[in-house]
């Protein structure tokens, strides 16, 4: 379903991704690890073709996506949900018009059909009154909580989520991660999630792609991940790898 | 050698980069062609360039013919010819003074804004987001602002000159005496279409001017100027200077034509 070929990308001299391999079958749910700066959200805008890789090839549904433009990128991209990492919202819109956006513009539904959809996804995420507050009165977990029910709100087959739970507290990331599970077990999409939310995040993926250097360094089951007595790995979940990374002793 | 290298390089970069704005004008114009357009943005767009630079255009319509209504009865009375002071101040504001300035007042007021606006939905991945709906960024942003800008600066000229024509009157006609009749009648006699319609052309190509450049400027925030709050800053900035430099230089291009 998503094939990522031997990507390779450079911003001037600095190489941040370098010769990267990921096939996602369909479906699949797949965690992608690595310390900050290791070009997480660089990867997921190479896959929702955001960012044009030097070299390399990345297919979704075997379309080169760099390779598609007008209707049929649009069409794709329709059926893909986009979280990204700082939410981007559309500050001029309210939280209620921001998630029903992909809707109104995308569809031909009703708007009576789109308010309850609309209204369903925010309870979902916790934000059952915030919608009619616009996305500078709302605060970061609140933010992302809504660009999540944004992303979700058109049911989409493949998803790129970048950082679910970071900003967030404790319970309410144990509910985001909920929220992703059960969407994922309801759509069956195909998606990637980049966390930094060891353990509990591992325990709904299928596989975690543990990214150094640019590279794939390790791509194992969640339980073979955390129980690895690889070095690099060890040393990686021991913490002290930058201010992004959450405690990892919570939830379980 | 490093030295000419570097002109070579800078040389690139600057052609490029006129080339790329080349064709954002070109998009811009082909999507405004076709639809649909986002006629409730468009009307948002009109709110913000037009109705709201009314008063300032008012303002600075109304002191500029009164400074003309003073400058051209001193130019004009030492020939004795003050009776010619209404055609004086129409021309020149009509012709000249209405489109230009308006077109500056309304890039210091909307084409920043604009610019800042667009460049911080660039910053925050809003213009991402909208492209990952599968929507066309041009379309909802780009587009609204140009058809905007082409209705509201002919409109907003028309004040000008309108209100300007006023001024020079309180001041050429009732203050040093020209009276209306000598004001008006030969501004009337002397002030033909091919005038008129010179601001018009004018006026249209200063609101394409702005909107190509502040939407411009904007779009490629990051990308050509910068990143975070200072590549906005930048671009804003960019934006004044580029539009008013290029309104100027293309009003004489046009001026020159159509002498
Ligand atoms: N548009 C860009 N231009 C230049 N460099 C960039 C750009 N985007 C990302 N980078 C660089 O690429 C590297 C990887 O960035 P990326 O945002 O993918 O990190 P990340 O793995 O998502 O980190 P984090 O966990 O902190 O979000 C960083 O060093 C960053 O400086
Ligand atoms: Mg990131």
């Amino acid at each position: 379903m998503i094939q990522i070929q031997e990507i390779h990308k450079s911003f001037g001299r600095q190489k941040v991704i370098d010769g990267l391999s990921i096939s996602i079958a369909k479906g699949e749910l797949v965690a992608v690890l690595g310390s900050s700066g290791s070009g997480k959200s660089v990867l997921l805008k190479h896959v929702a073709g955001l960012l044009k890789p030097d070299r390399g090839k990345i297919l979704l549904d075997g379309q080169d996506i760099h390779g598609l433009r007008g209707k049929t990128l649009a069409s794709l991209r329709n059926r893909m949900g986009f979280l990204f990492q700082g939410g981007a919202m559309f500050d001029s819109m309210t939280v209620f018009e921001n998630v029903a956006f992909p809707l109104t513009e995308r569809t031909r539904l009703p708007g009576e059909e789109i308010r309850v959809k609309v209204m369903k996804e925010l309870e979902a995420v916790g934000l059952s009154g915030s919608e009619e507050k616009y996305p500078s009165q709302l605060s970061g977990g609140m933010i992302k909580r809504a660009a999540m029910a944004r992303a979700l709100v058109r049911d989409p087959e493949i998803m790129m989520i970048d950082e679910p739970t970071t900003g967030l507290d404790p319970a309410i990331r144990l509910a985001v991660l909920k929220l992703i599970d059960e969407s994922h077990k309801r759509l069956k999409f195909t998606g990637i999630v980049v966390t930094h939310e060891i353990p509990s995040a591992l325990a709904i993926v299928d596989h975690v792609v543990f990214l150094k250097a640019g590279k794939v360094y390790s791509k194992t089951s969640g339980a073979d991940f955390l129980s690895s007595s690889d070095p690099v790995i060890r040393e990686f979940l021991g913490g002290d790898e930058g201010p992004e990374i959450c405690p990892q002793k919570q939830g379980g | 050698m490093e030295f000419i290298s570097d002109i070579g390089a800078f040389t690139l970069t600057r052609l490029y980069r006129m080339g790329v704005m080349g064709l954002f004008l070109l998009k811009s114009f082909l999507y405004s062609l076709s639809p649909p357009i986002k006629i409730r943005r468009v009307i948002k767009q009109i709110h913000f360039i037009g109705f709201q630079s009314t008063l300032v255009i008012i303002l600075t319509g109304s002191f500029s013919g009164m400074v003309l209504g003073f400058q051209g009865y001193y130019s004009l009375s030492r020939f004795g010819s003050e009776a010619f002071l209404g055609p004086m101040v129409g021309l020149s504001l009509i012709k000249e003074l209405g489109p230009v300035i308006s077109a500056l007042m309304v890039t210091g007021r909307a084409g920043s804004a604009i610019a800042a606006e667009i460049g911080i939905m660039r910053i925050t991945e809003q213009i991402d987001a909208l492209e990952l709906m599968g929507l066309n960024a041009f379309r909802y942003l780009i587009v609204p602002n140009l058809i905007a800008a082409l209705i509201s600066l002919p409109l907003l000229t028309a004040i000008f000159d309108v209100c300007g024509i006023a001024g020079g009157y309180l001041i050429g006609g009732k203050l040093l005496g020209v009276g209306a009749g000598t004001y008006f009648g030969e501004m009337a006699s002397y002030v033909g279409m091919t005038d008129v319609l010179e601001g018009l052309y004018k006026s249209l190509s200063f609101g394409i001017i702005i909107a190509w450049v502040s939407c411009y400027k904007g779009y490629y925030t990051t990308i050509f100027t910068g990143f975070g709050a200072e590549g906005v800053s930048k671009a804003t900035t960019q934006a004044v200077v580029m539009a008013s430099v290029v309104i100027l230089v293309w009003d004489y291009f046009m001026t020159s034509a159509l002498f």
